[in-house]
C-alpha cells in the first residue's frame, strides 16, 4: 500500500497505455537542435535500452523526460494525463511529476556532504515528507538490498565507483519511483566494478521495476532490456523487440551500432 | 594610566565586539538570504537585487550608520546606538558576504542541482539542502576576514555616541591628556584580537583547500 498523498493524473492507476509517453519531442539548445521530433513510451514494467553514439541526444531525451530540461516542442503524458506541450508549458507540479521517476546519473552526483544514508533520506524525508525513524529504517533497508548497509555512515568521498552508484540507485529507491531513468550508469566505472552496478540493476530488472536505461553495454542490454530504441542525430533510426534488434534489426545502420558497441 | 582608564577601554571593547559580532550575523544571514533570492531569481528581479547590491557596497558605511541612527530617529523610530551601528554596519557588509556566498554556489557542479530536481526538490529545497550546505566550508574564510573588518569598521559607531573602545578611547584623552598611551593600548587590544582570527583564517583556507582538491 502507497501511504503518501496523491495528487490528479499523477497517482491515477495507469491503464492499459503506456506509463510514460513522449510525442513529437523537439529540443533545441540556442540555434542547434539536438532532438528533431523523437516519439518514446514506456509500459509499466517495461526495461527499454537507448543506444547510440556520443552526441546522439540520448542524454537529451532522458532529461526531457523528467524535465531537467523543458522541451523545444512536443508533448508528454504521464499515466495517461497531460504533463506538458511545448510552446506551451508544464501543466503539474513539476517537483510532484519528479519525484515519480528516479533518475541515476553517470557520475553518481550523490551529495557529498551527506553520508550515505543521508543521501537516501534526503528526499523521503523532505520531498515525501516521511518521519526520520522510519526514512532511516527504510534508508537501511535499502542499504542492505544494494550490499552496502556497513556504508551507512560512508561520505561518499570515501565510496569506489561501485559503491557510489549503488548509493545512488538506492537513493532513487527511497522515493518508491513508478520508473527510474539510467544514463550510462556504469560509464564512469573501472571495469571490475561494472558488474556489481549491473547485476543490481538486473536484480531490479527481475523485482518488476520499470527502466529506462541509456547504455553502451549491449551484452546487458540484450539480457535486460524488453526492447531497444537506437538513436543517432537527435532522431530515433530504429526500434523494436531485443530480440529482433539483435538478430534482424531492418537498417544497417542499427546491425553496425549494435555490434560496434558489442566489441567494446 | 589609571586601572580606571583601562577597565574604561576595555568595557568600551566588548561593546566593539558586541557591534561588531551582531553586524556579522546580520551581514552572514541577509547575505545568504541576497545570494540565495539572486540565485533563484528571475531576470528583472536580479537586475534590481544586483543594483542593490551595488548600491549597497558604493555607499559609505558612516552614511548608513547616520541614516539609520538619525533618519530612523526622525521619523519617530528610536533606535539606541548600538543597534544602529549593528544594523547599518551589517546591511553594509552584506552586499560583500553576499558575493562570498554567490561565488561558492558557483563551485557546486549544475549536476549536483540536477540530482536534487530529479528526487522531486524545489528550487527553494535544492539551495537550502544540496548548494548552501556545500557552499559554507568556501564562505566561513572570507566570512571571517570581513568579521576581522568589522572589529574595525566598529568604530564608526563613535560617531553616533556608541560607548565602544574609540568612543571611550577620545573621552580618556580628553580627560587625561595621554594620547599616545591610550592609542597605543587601543591598538596592543586591536592586534591581540585580530591576530588569532587571522591565524584561523589561514588555517580554515588552507583545509578548504585541500578538502576541495582531496
Ligand atoms: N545544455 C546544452 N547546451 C547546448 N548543447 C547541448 C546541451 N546539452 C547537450 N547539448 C548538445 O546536444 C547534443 C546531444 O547531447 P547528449 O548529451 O544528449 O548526447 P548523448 O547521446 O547523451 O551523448 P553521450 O553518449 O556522449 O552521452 C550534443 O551535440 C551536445 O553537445
Ligand atoms: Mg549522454
Amino acid at each position: 500500500m502507497r501511504t503518501d498523498k496523491t495528487i490528479g493524473g499523477l497517482d491515477a492507476a495507469a491503464g492499459a497505455g503506456p506509463l510514460l509517453e513522449a510525442r513529437g519531442l523537439h529540443k533545441r539548445f540556442g540555434r542547434s537542435e539536438v532532438l528533431h521530433g523523437v516519439d518514446f513510451s514506456v509500459r509499466r514494467g517495461e526495461k527499454v535500452c537507448i543506444v547510440g553514439p556520443s552526441g546522439s541526444g540520448k542524454t537529451t531525451l532522458l532529461r526531457c523526460l523528467n524535465l531537467l530540461v523543458e522541451p523545444t516542442c512536443g508533448q508528454l503524458f504521464y499515466k495517461g494525463a497531460h504533463i506538458g506541450e511545448w510552446p506551451g508549458g508544464v501543466k503539474v507540479n513539476v517537483g510532484r511529476y519528479r519525484s515519480r521517476i528516479g533518475m541515476v546519473f553517470q557520475h553518481f552526483e550523490l551529495f557529498p556532504h551527506l553520508t550515505a544514508l543521508r543521501n537516501i533520506t534526503l528526499g523521503p524525508r523532505h520531498v515525501l515528507h516521511e518521519e526520520k525513524a522510519a526514512a532511516e529504517k527504510r534508508a537501511m533497508e535499502l542499504l542492505a538490498r544494494v550490499g552496502l548497509e556497513r556504508f551507512a555512515t560512508a561520505h561518499p568521498r570515501t565510496l569506489s565507483g561501485g559503491q557510489k552508484q549503488r548509493v545512488a540507485i538506492a537513493r532513487a529507491l527511497a522515493m518508491r519511483p513508478d520508473l527510474i531513468l539510467f544514463d550510462e550508469p556504469t560509464s564512469a566505472l573501472d571495469a571490475e566494478m561494472v558488474d556489481e552496478v549491473l547485476n543490481l540493476m538486473r536484480r531490479l530488472a527481475e523485482d518488476g521495476m520499470t527502466m529506462v536505461i541509456v547504455t553502451h553495454e549491449l551484452s546487458f542490454a540484450r539480457d535486460v532490456a524488453d526492447r531497444v530504441v537506437v538513436m543517432e542525430h537527435g532522431a530515433v533510426v530504429e526500434e523494436g523487440a531485443a530480440e529482433t534488434m539483435f538478430s534482424a534489426a531492418r537498417s544497417q545502420r542499427t546491425r553496425d551500432i549494435l555490434r560496434v558497441g558489442a566489441r567494446r | 594610566m589609571s586601572s580606571q582608564t583601562l577597565v574604561d577601554l576595555l568595557r568600551g571593547g566588548v561593546v566593539t565586539l558586541k557591534i561588531a559580532c551582531g553586524a556579522w550575523v546580520v551581514s552572514a544571514v541577509l547575505g545568504l538570504a541576497l545570494a540565495v533570492l539572486q540565485d533563484l531569481g528571475i531576470a528583472p528581479v536580479r537586475a534590481v537585487q544586483s543594483s542593490l547590491v551595488i548600491g549597497l557596497r558604493s555607499v559609505p558605511q558612516l552614511v548608513l550608520l547616520y541614516l539609520l541612527y538619525f533618519g530612523l530617529g526622525a521619523v519617530g523610530i528610536q533606535v539606541n546606538s548600538i543597534l544602529a551601528a549593528i544594523l547599518a554596519l551589517g546591511i553594509a557588509d552584506a552586499a560583500f558576504s553576499a558575493e562570498y556566498y554567490r561565488a561558492g554556489f558557483m563551485t557546486v557542479p549544475r549536476t549536483q542541482r540536477e540530482a536534487g530536481f530529479s528526487l522531486g526538490l524545489s528550487p527553494v529545497g535544492v539551495m537550502m539542502r544540496v548548494v548552501v550546505p556545500q557552499t559554507i566550508p568556501f564562505v566561513v574564510p572570507p566570512l571571517l576576514n570581513s568579521f576581522v573588518g568589522l572589529l574595525k569598521t566598529a568604530t564608526l559607531a563613535a560617531a553616533v555616541g556608541a560607548p565602544e573602545i574609540l568612543y571611550r578611547g577620545q573621552n580618556a584623552m580628553s580627560r587625561t591628556g595621554q594620547l599616545v598611551l591610550v592609542m597605543t593600548v587601543i591598538i596592543v587590544l586591536y592586534v591581540a584580537a585580530t591576530m588569532p582570527l587571522t591565524r584561523a583564517v589561514a588555517v580554515l583556507e588552507r583545509r578548504v583547500r585541500s578538502h576541495a582538491h582531496g
